[in-house]
């Protein structure tokens, strides 16, 4: 493609408009010759006959050939007619000489065959020099303006392809073919070996360096490049020569790299856009280059276009990446916002209170699980309904219109549902409304938050059962001590010594009795506040039960009853609060010897057990009393419940609760069953 | 005063000591007082004489109590359901009842009041008020008790007033009736 341009445009080997050949077959004539052009400064070569002639006009390209016409074998004529049709030949001029007198005939087929003058023998100096100079003179004229429509061929052949590759450049953004694109066509209007496109990379630090040969593929190749390197330097040929001898060392690059002395073979050009250097063109060539001025101007404009060009691929890809970017900020945020959007419906959905939204008009916008379920309803037939539609007719919905129609920011209401789960059982219900306002403070809706308060209402229950329990129970020894102390007091005199004494001593056992309520109450209490904390410690078991036996051994005695303790050796050690466990033995034992009668005996066993895999701490305490039946025994350790229903026995009811209470809080287990000797049998597991 | 002149006052509580104390200030003031434990066992020993058949070997008694005091939470029966047990027995339901708990909100007073029950008492009331408001039932009784003996001792004997009352009343009765005869009479001649 190059050489094809190349012969195109190119002139032919060029006329010598200073050398004549002389063609005659007589050397008589040819030195005649010699001596007409003695002083002139013409340049003879000479020919014998036609075929030489030929040939000495092909190799020597003389401008003007001057030839006999009758020769033998090639005439005058046919030597004319053939280098006529030679196109290394055809530009010459051609003067016929001939002894014979002209005919008309003879000159016209001269003339014909492209003749340019025709000279007879015999002839003079004169005129012959006249005549040669004459033909010099056309001739050279002819050459100058084959020549300068040549360059005007080359210009508009240079102006096309500048055409072109503007056409081509500004057609696409696509970086990468700007640049193959317009190396080719640089190297194809240059006729150059090499074009080197260099330019700084911003992002990575380096300088991208684009190659192309002619006949091979263009390969980009980034550089590191030392920093502080300003952009007009990258113009500088000795920087071009460097970095290509680096890249056709490290790169094994396949085309002939000039060598980086000799810079006449490099020529550079800035890439400058708005006053700037954005990069630098570096052409290479084979020989060095001279320019004309055409050739520069239109280097000069190639690079401007191509600046051109490039900078709109660069800034057109700028403006992809951001699009690029915005469009994955965009999907992102379109992401982020169908995660928060099922984070907060499984949020909603998770949430054990139910929650209703209603927009400004009262609609139900939302509502989640729980919501459904209070309502009894799915949401698909609830969402968009208003929540005055007489469809919505239920307590809860009741309730839900009071919310919405109240005027506070915030209301509380309560209302009880049926339970769904459980047939005939209610739910405690207790919403909560907020208004959602702007800024401006209208108003835009509004979210109700139902509360199951089942739970916390019976906790409620719970507490007040226990208060009232205990005012009870305080109330009952008050009752019975002021009865006493009237009677003390009104009919002091009437009663007997004995009765009075009994009196005082029921009086005395109330007081007693009303000092271990409160105690018991207290420490119920602090165990249901989550204030009992437990001590941990070391405990010997068997020296712990073994005080507690001995300190209630007395009492059992005084009512008739043995009190044993049976232990197992090594010593139980176990990790419990010393103090806690006390009441716990205290309990259980003084519940055995009140409940045993006269000549019973009560036992306390301590032992391992290894039920469940897990060792644990094992307190029996055995009486023979009366025994418990089954149906009471899981009331047994209900607060305020005595199997003793007549008050007979003192106690205050709560003492098998306290030892519940401490056992849990350690961990353990207790159970009652028959003792084999038909009384009870409380069992306490601790662990160790 | 004899034993039996004494009024009776029945005192059901589960709790021994109360009753104890109870007793004393009844008997102190001149009652005659039975105890029980609950409702099952006062209803027990009423039934023996009274509706026929009672638990055997339960406490007996050889006449009704003038006045019942009753405690509400008990186990075995509750006061409620012995107020009702008592209220529908026709040999029982004319013996005043008062109610002496320790429940004393005004829920449980107005819910006992409401029940029917002469009073409601606080079981830490002042012993003088349980025995003001013992005795003002007790003479409400005797009241009524007497205006019926009255009643019946007059149509035994009847007073001078009352046969005059009866012949100016007959005599009455006879002229109108003999005035409308005479009447009718007239008319059907005519």
């Amino acid at each position: 493609m190059n050489e094809q341009t190349a012969n195109t445009v190119s002139i032919r080997k060029e006329l010598d408009s200073n050398k004549i050949l002389i063609v005659d077959d007589i050397p008589m004539n040819l030195e005649l010759m010699k001596i007409m052009f003695r002083d002139s400064n013409y340049e003879l070569v000479f020919a014998n006959d036609g075929p030489e002639g030929l040939e000495k006009a092909r190799q020597e390209s003389p401008f003007l050939i001057i030839s006999d016409i009758q020769m033998p074998g090639m005439s005058g004529f046919e030597l004319c007619k053939r280098i006529k049709n030679d196109d290394q030949t055809k530009d010459a001029a051609v003067i016929f000489v001939t002894a014979h007198a002209r005919s008309s005939k003879q000159v016209r087929e001269g003339l014909e065959m492209g003749a340019d003058e025709y000279i007879s023998r015999p002839f003079e100096r004169d005129e012959l020099l006249a005549r040669v100079n004459a033909v010099a003179r056309l001739k050279r004229a002819e050459l100058e303006a084959q020549q300068q429509a040549i360059l005007v061929a080359q210009r508009n052949k240079g102006l096309e392809l500048l055409n072109e590759l503007a056409v081509a450049t500004t057609s696409s953004l696509d970086l990468q073919r700007i640049l193959t694109f317009s190396m080719q066509k640089l190297s194809q209007i240059f006729d150059a070996e090499m074009i080197v496109i260099l330019m700084p990379d911003e992002a990575s630090q380096k300088l991208i360096v684009n190659i192309a040969s002619a006949g091979a593929e263009g390969i980009t190749i980034p550089v590191s490049i030392k920093p502080g390197l300003s952009t007009i330097d990258l113009a500088r040929r000795r920087l071009v020569a460097s970095i290509l001898a680096r890249i056709s060392n490290e790169h094994n690059y396949p085309f002939t790299v000039p060598h980086p002395d000799n810079l006449d073979l490099i020529t550079t050009i800035p890439m400058i856009s708005k006053e700037e250097a954005v990069g630098a063109i570096a052409m290479i060539d084979r020989q060095p280059r001279q320019f004309a001025e055409v050739e520069w101007s239109q280097l000069i404009s190639a690079v401007s276009i191509i600046t051109v060009a490039i900078e709109n691929a660069q800034l057109f890809s700028k403006v992809q990446n951001f699009n690029r970017r915005l469009e994955r900020k965009v999907q992102e945020r379109t992401r982020e916002l169908a995660e928060e959007k099922d984070k907060v419906e499984a949020i909603l959905s998770s949430i054990v209170d139910g929650v209703l939204v209603l927009d400004a008009n009262k609609r139900l916008v939302t509502l989640n699980n729980a919501a459904q379920e209070m309502a009894g309803s799915d949401a698909e037939s609830l969402i968009g309904k208003p929540i005055t539609s007489d469809e919505l007719a239920s307590p809860l919905w009741n309730c839900i219109r009071y919310l919405a129609d109240n005027s506070e920011k915030i209301a509380t209401a309560s209302v009880d549902i049926p339970n769904v789960n459980k047939p005939g059982g209610y739910l405690s219900i207790q919403a909560h409304s907020a208004k959602v306002q702007t800024e401006t403070g209208e108003t835009i809706g509004m979210a109700i938050v139902l509360s199951d308060v089942t739970a916390v209402m019976e906790v409620e229950r719970m507490k007040a059962r226990f208060m009232a329990g205990v005012t009870h129970e305080l109330k009952t020894p008050l009752a019975v001590i002021r009865l006493h102390t009237n009677n003390l007091a009104a009919y002091h005199d009437r009663l007997p010594q004995e009765k009075r004494e009994q009196l005082l001593k029921a009086i005395q056992a109330q007081v007693k009795q009303l000092t271990s309520l409160v105690e018991d109450t207290l420490k119920l209490s602090r165990f249901d506040a989550g204030v009992a904390s437990i001590e941990w410690q070391s405990v010997n078991l068997n020296q712990l039960a073994g005080q507690m036996v001995d300190e209630m051994r007395l009492l059992a005695e005084e009512k008739g009853i043995s009190l044993s303790l049976s232990a197992s050796s090594p010593d139980i050690i176990l990790n419990a609060d010393s103090k806690k466990l006390k009441w716990l033995l205290n309990n259980l034992i003084d519940n055995a010897i009140k409940f045993t009668p006269a000549g019973g005996s009560v036992g306390v066993q301590l032992g391992l057990d290894t039920a469940g895999g897990k060792q644990s701490a094992l307190i029996q305490v055995t009486d023979t009393g009366i025994g418990i039946p089954i149906d009471e025994r899981e009331r047994l350790f209900d607060r305020f419940y005595r199997v003793d229903s007549a008050h007979t026995i003192p106690g205050t009811g709560l003492g098998l609760s306290i030892v519940k209470e401490i056992v849990t809080a350690h961990g353990g287990s207790i159970s009652v069953t028959n003792s084999p000797d038909g009384g009870s049998m409380f069992s306490v597991s601790l662990p160790l | 005063m004899s034993q039996s002149d004494k009024a009776l006052i029945m005192v059901i509580d589960d709790n021994q000591e109360f009753l104890n104390g109870i007793e004393l200030v009844l008997e102190m003031e001149g009652y005659q007082v039975w105890t029980a434990l609950n409702g099952q066992e006062a209803l027990d020993a009423l039934k023996d004489d009274f509706a026929g058949g009672g638990a055997s070997g339960a406490k007996t008694y050889d006449r009704l109590p003038d006045l019942i005091l009753a405690d509400i939470m008990m186990p075995v029966m509750d006061g409620y359901e012995f107020y009702e047990r008592v209220r529908t027995n026709p040999y029982l339901n004319s013996i005043p009842f008062i109610f002496l708990s320790a429940k004393s909100d005004n829920v449980d007073i107005r819910y006992g009041k409401g029940l029917g029950a002469d009073d409601y008492l606080s079981k830490l009331a002042e012993p003088e008020d349980i025995l003001a408001s013992i005795q003002g039932k007790l003479r409400r009784v005797d009241q009524q008790r007497n205006l019926a003996a009255q009643f019946v001792g007059e149509m035994g004997k009847p007073s001078v007033g009352a046969l005059v009352f009866v012949i100016v009343i007959a005599v009455v009765v006879a002229i109108i009736a003999c005035g409308a005869g005479v009447f009718l009479a007239l008319n059907f001649l005519s």
